[in-house]
């Protein structure tokens, strides 16, 4: 227990004055009269023992210190705080994601709620603690640094905002645990609306059953933070949550196809049921197509719809979904993008040979949407190639390439993200593939059911990397996003493969496999279809935000000289001579965790905590009552 | 004591006392008594005036001697001297003197007025003081010789204790001692109701009875508001009470209504009701009991 303004405590020489007039208060005058029989014919006459008199009195003097005294504590803002302890620093690190702005059924968004939590907790705070203020989203943001002027940390506090940006808790607390070691012994106040997993996995809605001491205890290994740093999670999600967005969308030219194009969108959705979606697709905001997807809980549906449209059209997709929470991730925008061929580097082994691949890639050249280039292990060079992607065929480099996505295709050695284990001899050949996830931008067009191949590894699959083929030793074709590059590994020989080779699905799996490799580098290149958060560079003044239509709905000017921006809305965005679009696209933000539990136990927790925090509104309530039974106790015949 | 006596004995009123003297309103209370009866059973004759004889008149009463003269039959006509008893009764309660003294000092002029007069026409004059018990101060005296004796009883008579009222049913006068009850009183007790119910032993009194209800005006009018603490004078019982102007109203309402009641009960009991309020000049009150016709003549 201690008060914010100890000085206001000065007021309590009140109670010298309060004593003083019940030392000297006026007694009733005493009147002798001759009779008292007509008096008490009077109604409200109340006679009262000697007793009950003196009791009063002490009474009305333990009424009016009280009265001081509970003012006095007002004004010095009493607070009782028993979790306080001996802490220097309490940092709070709010999410400021995406997710945070979906709203409960009173129309409160979980930002509120956490602002609400925030500054129920800092009026619990000694004034001696520092506080320091953090937000984040896809990158931490300190609003202020330590201190311990209460008031500018509630203003800032009042004025934090949610972005339609994924979030980054890691990154966020490794910050915020480095900061809290530097003013030791602190606290770390974490609030979010999605807790913490411990393998950090926020993609992973649904959170185990752990104790909680155990995954403090692993949090605070994996975050870094110092045995004298208390992580304290301050969940406020929603206990239950209807929501349905777009995880993932591109566009691409379709292969074999010229001048057409491919839009993949992917829709996740969360509620207590399958999720009702209605996807409607525009193009310069004419309605072209309207799906209606039926999509499980924490589940998710891929498609693919065919765009015709010019360059420069503007392709938008809505997600509609009865009772929605989150608005952020129900729409994309896109600009169909200029066809330009995508530059392939095949890095191919002496002894692969492989004229099937030849002649996959030499076709889709024809096509004028790749060009690939050959050459040979001798010859690569990992810090001069600048290609979209790059086939390493039956070879693998000293040093795994980050920077560029890589399709690997026989791969004789496990690498980087490339997990395998050779099959010795000319393989295992399959007569029937199980296709895991057909759905999947590499399948597409593929007749998985119809080719037959020569497994030449077995694969590891795990993490991001999802296997889209399985054979009986285990899966031999995987893609996936490992650390932001992306990775297609093919551990099948097209030329000792019984059914594939000849056949059209071969060509289609090398072509998705490169354009879905390549769709990212093209995108960022030309700045479509961007994640909300993302750094662009850019020459120009300012960030033009705008429509369907093209018309101008927000500016922003450039800071630093104008060279590069923060895509931190959502929509069409253009900057100088450059263009392009950002959407939230974050499967950990549409997949809002639930968590009832917790909204439970923080309500428990709040009801418990009655006699603690900010005594202010308890005091002035007592102040209230006390005035009132003194009014009922000594005036209430004093009504003229 | 020397002041007592000077507040309540006023040499010059009582001299004008003497052309006054108190006349019974029922006389058949009093016997006819014949010119045979002795000044000692309370009567006497005084030739007043003739008047001619008549049939019924007693033949005994003519005179002769002016008969012999003038040859037509007169009779005598006397003039009736009533002796009787004045028997006066004080409340020595201590509301009599608290916190009101001039209550006091009103009844204690009024009983010497009384007194003075009763001794002066030659009625036998005794005092009785009641509080919570009938007592009797003084025994019935006679003439003006006695007025000192009285006076001394009067002014060192203590004004204390509770008034219970009911004590009156202790006086009991012989049948002999018919004559004139003055009860001087506040009549203030317990209760209101209690005063009209104590006064109806006094239909079983052979003696008119005149109630004289001595009141300070503040009794009736009490200039009290606020938070106070009541103190009864008599029984030190105390009450804290918050009264406000509506308060003392309806305090006045209650008042009122216990004197009217009061006049109406002594009114049906043919009993003679004053109230005498201390504010007022005491000689024209009693001049007031005068001309209402009560026990009082001018002579």
């Amino acid at each position: 227990m201690h008060f914010q303004f100890p000085a206001q405590l000065a007021w309590a020489w009140l109670l010298v004055p309060v004593v003083l007039l019940f030392l000297v208060r006026r007694r009733p005058k005493k009147v002798k009269v001759s009779t008292l029989a007509f008096f008490k014919s009077l109604a409200h006459v109340y006679r009262e023992s000697p007793w009950l008199r003196r009791l009063k009195k002490l009474l009305a003097l333990l009424i009016a210190a009280a009265t001081v005294g509970f003012g006095v504590f007002a004004l010095a803002q009493l607070v009782v705080a028993p979790e306080a302890g001996d802490l220097r620093s309490v940092l709070v690190v709010v999410d400021g994601s995406a997710s945070m702005a979906a709203v409960d059924e009173d129309g409160r968004s979980r930002l509120e709620v956490a602002k609400e939590r925030i500054r129920t907790r800092l009026a619990g705070l000694q004034s001696s603690v520092g506080v320091l203020l953090m937000r984040y989203d896809r990158r931490p943001e300190i609003l202020v640094p330590t201190s311990y002027d209460r008031r500018s940390l509630l203003r800032e506090l009042d004025g934090l905002a949610v972005r339609p940006v994924p979030g980054d808790a890691d990154t966020a607390l490794r910050l915020a645990a480095r900061l809290a070691a530097l003013n030791a012994p602190a606290a770390i106040w974490h609030v979010t609306d999605a807790p913490l997993q411990v393998d950090g996995g926020a993609d992973d809605a649904t959170p185990e059953s752990d104790t909680e001491e155990v995954v403090v205890a692993t949090l605070e290994e994996r975050l870094g933070i110092a045995n004298d740093v208390e992580l304290e999670s301050m969940v406020v999600g929603l206990p239950r949550a209807t929501n349905a967005g777009i995880t993932g969308f591109q566009i691409r030219p379709r292969p074999l196809e010229r001048g057409r194009f491919d839009a993949f969108v992917e829709v996740h959705a969360q509620g207590p049921a399958d999720v009702e979606v209605k996807l409607e697709v525009r193009l310069d905001q004419k309605l072209v197509s309207l799906r209606d997807l039926t999509v499980p809980p924490g589940g998710s549906e891929r498609l693919l719809i065919p765009v015709e449209g010019g360059r420069g059209s503007v392709l938008t997709l809505e997600a509609r979904t009865e009772g929605d929470v989150l608005a952020e991730d129900d729409s994309v925008h896109a600009r169909i993008p200029e066809a330009r061929p995508v530059r392939l580097l095949w890095v191919r082994a002496k002894e692969s040979v492989d004229p099937f691949t030849q002649l996959a890639l030499v076709a889709l050249g024809e096509e004028g949407v790749l060009e690939a280039f050959e050459t040979s292990p001798e010859t690569y060079d990992a810090k001069k190639e600048t290609f979209d992607v790059i086939l390493f065929d039956g070879w693998l480099p000293e040093t795994w390439p980050t920077q560029t996505p890589v399709l690997v295709m026989k791969p004789p050695r496990s690498l980087g993200p490339v997990r395998t284990a050779p099959i010795a001899g000319d393989g295992l050949p399959i007569d029937e593939l199980r296709a895991v996830d057909e759905r999947h931008p590499v399948l597409y067009g593929v007749a998985s059911d119809r080719v037959a191949v020569t497994q030449t590894a077995v694969l590891e699959a795990g993490g991001s990397l999802a296997p889209l083929w399985t054979g009986a030793m285990g899966p031999l074709l995987v893609a996936g996003e490992v650390r932001g590059q992306k990775l297609v590994v093919m551990a099948f020989a097209a030329d000792r493969s019984e059914r594939l080779g000849l056949m059209a699905s071969y060509p289609l799996l090398l072509g998705n496999a490169v354009f879905w490799l390549s769709q990212g580098e093209e995108e960022e290149r030309q700045g479509n279809n961007l994640r909300t958060g993302r750094v662009v560079e850019a020459e120009g003044d300012a960030i033009v935000w705008e429509d369907d239509a093209g018309t101008e709905v927000g500016r922003t000017p450039l800071a630093g000289g104008g060279t590069v921006a923060e895509l931190d809305r959502l929509g069409l965005w253009r900057i100088g001579e450059k263009s392009g679009s950002a959407s939230l696209l974050s499967k950990s933000e549409t997949l809002i965790t639930t968590s009832s539990d917790e909204v439970e136990a923080g309500a428990a927790t709040a009801t418990s905590g009655f006699l603690s925090g900010d005594m202010r509104p308890l005091l002035l309530w007592l102040l209230l009552a006390l005035l009132v039974v003194e009014a009922w106790l000594f005036h209430r015949h004093a009504v003229y | 004591m020397a002041a007592d006596v000077d507040q309540v004995f006023d040499p010059d009123f009582l001299q004008r006392l003497r052309t006054l003297f108190f006349k019974l309103r029922r006389r058949k209370l009093l016997k006819q008594k014949g010119i045979q009866q002795t000044q000692a059973l309370g009567f006497t004759r005084e030739f007043k005036d003739y008047r001619h004889y008549t049939r019924s008149d007693d033949f005994r009463a003519i005179d002769w001697r002016l008969f012999a003269r003038i040859e037509r039959l007169f009779v005598k006509l006397y003039e009736e001297i009533q002796e009787f008893h004045v028997h006066i009764l004080i409340d020595r309660s201590g509301s009599m003197v608290e916190p009101f003294p001039r209550k006091r000092v009103a009844t204690l002029r009024l009983s010497v007025a009384l007194a003075y007069l009763g001794l002066m026409n030659q009625h036998r004059v005794s005092l009785l003081s009641f509080g919570e018990e009938l007592r009797q101060e003084v025994p019935p005296i006679k003439g003006q010789g006695h007025i000192h004796r009285m006076l001394q009883h009067l002014t060192a008579l203590p004004f204390e204790g509770i008034t219970d009222l009911s004590c009156l049913k202790q006086f009991r006068p012989k049948r002999d001692r018919r004559g004139i009850v003055f009860i001087l009183s506040d009549l203030l007790g317990r209760e209101p109701e209690e005063a009209a119910a104590a006064l109806e032993i006094s239909t079983s009194w052979p003696a008119e009875t005149h109630v004289v209800h001595i009141l300070e005006p503040e009794e009736i009018h009490p200039d009290i508001d606020g938070e106070v603490r009541l103190i009864d004078v008599e029984t030190q019982e105390q009450r804290q009470l918050t009264l406000t102007r509506r308060d003392m109203d309806r305090y006045q309402e209650a008042f009122e209504r216990f004197l009217e009641e009061l006049a109406q009960s002594c009114m049906r009991r043919r009993v003679d009701y004053v109230t005498w309020r201390t504010d007022l000049a005491f000689e024209k009150m009693f001049l007031e009991l005068l001309s209402r016709g009560s026990a009082l003549s001018q002579g």
